[in-house]
């Protein structure tokens, strides 16, 4: 009789602990796959490459760079859309670009600034926390066709925090 | 006499316990897989991931993408898999589901375009312009 209680116990302490695997890997399961996969920090490296590659023509700096035409009309020139989708609020405010030029060989303030997008998203770099825009920096140089040496620095910011992280 | 229903009640007991493990199990096995090949999760992975694939092409690209569970899972909710990808200006949505489904937008200024691959059927085909 003793035996046959003791195992009593010991199937319901099985139980008990099959119980607690099971609700440990649903949890973990849930957290992980329930979470959105965040791909901002992809993003920001694409958008990155892309305003390299088109400041960029054959090596050189291209030529209409220094150009007022050039500079308000950025993101034309370069094929890009800051335009995203209507959800969460969202009023094509996700994202923020910057380019800051300055002589390579001086340690000058920049010269010529070009920014598109919203600024205040500026406002959450360097803030700890996955909640947060994305911030990606970036440095290059550059030369022109005369041979100017140029170091350009980029600051891309993406936002869209809802379908990125919960 | 006694003997003998001891002996028949210890081996209907462990088969009752096997018999409750394995379905435990089952379960368990059930829900993790219904979490990972989840048709929302399906949806928000296809959208992100051609979303990023237009950013990062240039004009002129075709790009074949394979979606074999994607088109899998559309089948399974009856839902045509000849739309289940559609871009609209610079938005990407996915829907396996026929309920609106997953949107995602791309910053890319290309034009690009959709279509189901009819001779594999296994895959969509991304024209970027």
């Amino acid at each position: 009789m003793r035996k046959k209680g003791a195992e009593k116990i010991l199937a319901v302490y099985w139980f008990a602990i099959l119980l607690i695997v099971a609700g440990a890997i649903a949890y973990m399961v849930s957290s992980f796959y329930g979470n959105p996969y965040d791909i901002r920090d992809i993003e920001a490296g694409i958008l990155t490459d892309k305003i390299a590659s088109c400041v960029g023509d054959g090596g050189y700096l291209r030529e209409d760079f220094f150009t007022p035409d050039f500079n308000e009309n950025f993101l034309e020139k370069c094929g890009l859309t800051l335009q995203t989708e209507d959800t969460y609020g969202w009023k094509n405010n996700q994202y923020y670009l910057k380019l800051s030029v300055r002589n390579f060989n001086s340690f000058d303030d920049p010269f010529l600034e070009i920014s598109e997008g919203t600024s205040s998203l500026g406002d959450f770099c360097g803030l700890e926390g996955a909640t947060n825009p994305y911030c990606l920096k970036r440095s290059f140089y550059v030369i022109d066709k005369q041979q100017n040496q140029y170091q350009i620095d980029t600051l891309v910011i993406v936002r869209k925090t809802e379908k990125n992280v919960q | 006499m006694k003997i003998k229903n001891t002996k028949g009640n210890i081996l209907t007991e462990n088969i009752i316990f096997i018999i409750l493990n394995l379905v435990f199990i089952t379960i368990l096995i059930l829900f993790i897989f219904s979490r990972i090949s989840g048709a929302s999760l399906l949806e928000e992975k296809y959208s992100k991931q051609i979303s990023l694939m237009v950013d990062a092409s240039e004009p002129g690209m075709t790009i074949y993408l394979n979606m074999e569970d994607a088109l899998k899972t559309a089948k399974k909710n009856n839902v045509p898999v000849e739309g289940i990808v559609k871009i609209k200006g610079n938005l990407v949505t996915v829907d396996l589901r026929g309920k609106g489904g997953y949107s995602y937008s791309f910053f890319n200024g290309v034009k690009a375009t959709a279509n189901f691959d009819t001779e594999k059927k296994d895959a969509y085909f991304f024209f970027i312009r």
